[in-house]
């Protein structure tokens, strides 16, 4: 953590939660010039931090740690609500059991300093896919009512619709641009699972 | 990116399909199939059985009818069937609930992964019976993600709506979500069939029997 200055705040956070200090030093070593890092070294230590209100946008988890496990952390994190993506780090290759877990990507040790970025360059990628996905879809549920409560008369003098539909516009290109992570298993559940919790955490739509 | 296609790799809807021009689509190209009734379903099953006749591999999520049934749907009794993989959300199987997206995936992941080959169709089966568990933009989330999927891993998608069980408005939220609509109605003659959605495709109703 370089600088505790305001601008700190704009860059996102990423938590590493693992046991063994020298990988959770490397870590933090390779990702301290873009990102701001918190360590703990289990985690029941993670929990805490997040209780206390620190908003994370990325968590590394170890598989295998003493007290919670990588898994346990996940759940009980998941359960106080932290919308952060995870990613697991484990010493085994990810099979269909372990993307049960409900990890969003997954890395295999050793890990070395391009796959860590990649991983969470592709973790945010996915976040803003799902957050472009959530405003795409409100606002298109909103054109489809407008249309039928209006007349096409009503809509083309109208400048709200109008903006509507350049909003739309824009958010198709992202949609277009951003990676959903779709591609593999894990990244495609991961995608599948934010639509499930953004159903959770919102009243149910008028449809 | 996606739409009509003469490549090799193009796939090809079946010798059925009556619109020429949309008879061979991209890889990575997905369908949204609408019509009353049953006949939505009677085209993506033509679609997809068009698959096994050029031995690709078939997934199918089915919604309201088992997957038995399903089976038998798609498939000739006493012939090869493992090109066809089903992902059972119906009400009485032990799949995933279609409300836990997650675990859709899931099954979806295993069932590809099980067929082990490169040539894919997907059909949703329907989106109607998903629409009993999901709400709109929950259902048009869905399909943009396994868009997507289909899109990265050069498959063929098709899912079908029930025109007579799904209001008009989400009908067309929904077609957003898809590359292109192949619709299905019908007049005194019979079953008419056009496709919606391509620049190189005209829009025009082409008899379907």
């Amino acid at each position: 953590m370089s600088e505790s200055d305001g601008s700190a705040g704009e860059q996102p956070t990423v938590l590493v939660v693992e046991d063994e200090e020298e990988l959770r030093r490397t870590y933090e070593l390779w990702l301290a010039s873009d990102y701001e890092v918190l360590t703990a070294a289990e985690g029941e230590e993670a929990l805490e931090l997040v209780e206390d209100g620190v908003a994370v946008d990325v968590v590394l988890l170890d598989r295998m740690m003493p007290g919670l496990s990588g898994k346990e952390t996940l759940s009980e994190m998941r359960d106080r609500g932290v919308g952060a993506k995870f990613a697991m780090v484990t010493a085994v290759e990810p099979d269909f059991d372990i993307i049960e877990m409900g990890f969003d990507a997954y890395l295999t040790k050793p890990v070395d300093e391009d796959r860590l970025r990649d991983t969470i360059d592709s973790l945010r990628s996915q976040e803003a896919y799902s957050d472009a996905l959530d405003e795409y879809t409100s606002l298109l549920a909103k054109k489809e009512t407008l249309k039928t409560r209006k007349s096409e008369e009503e809509l083309a003098e109208s400048d709200a619709f109008a903006e509507l539909e350049t909003r739309l516009a824009e958010l198709e290109a992202e949609l277009e641009d951003a990676d959903s992570g779709a591609g593999d298993d894990a990244g495609f559940v991961a995608a599948l699972r934010s639509i499930d919790e953004g159903t959770q955490r919102t009243e149910p739509e008028e449809s | 990116m996606s739409g009509a296609a003469n490549h090799d790799d193009a796939y090809d809807l079946g010798a059925s399909f009556p619109v020429t021009e949309a008879r061979r689509q991209r890889p990575g190209t997905t369908l949204l199939v609408t019509g009353a009734g049953g006949s939505a379903d009677r085209a993506a099953r033509e679609i997809l059985r068009a698959g096994r006749d050029a031995s690709e591999g078939v997934v199918v999520i089915t919604t309201s009818r088992p997957a038995t049934e399903r089976r038998a749907d798609l498939t000739v009794p006493g012939k090869q069937d493992d090109w066809l993989a089903l992902v059972d959300l119906a009400e009485e199987s032990d799949g995933p609930r279609p409300d836990d997206l997650a675990a859709v995936g899931r099954g979806l992941n295993e069932a590809i992964d099980g067929l082990d080959t490169p040539r894919v169709r997907t059909g949703i089966l329907s989106l109607t019976g998903m629409l009993e568990h999901l709400d709109r933009t929950e259902a048009f989330k869905f399909c943009h993600v396994v868009r997507d999927r289909i899109d990265d891993a050069g498959f063929l998608g098709v899912a079908t709506l029930d025109t007579d069980q799904i209001e008009s408005a989400t009908v067309s939220m929904l077609q957003e979500a898809f590359d292109g609509t192949v619709e299905i109605r019908e007049d005194e003659k019979g079953e008419l069939l056009r496709v919606v959605g391509f620049p190189d495709t005209p829009v025009t109703w082409h008899a379907w029997s």
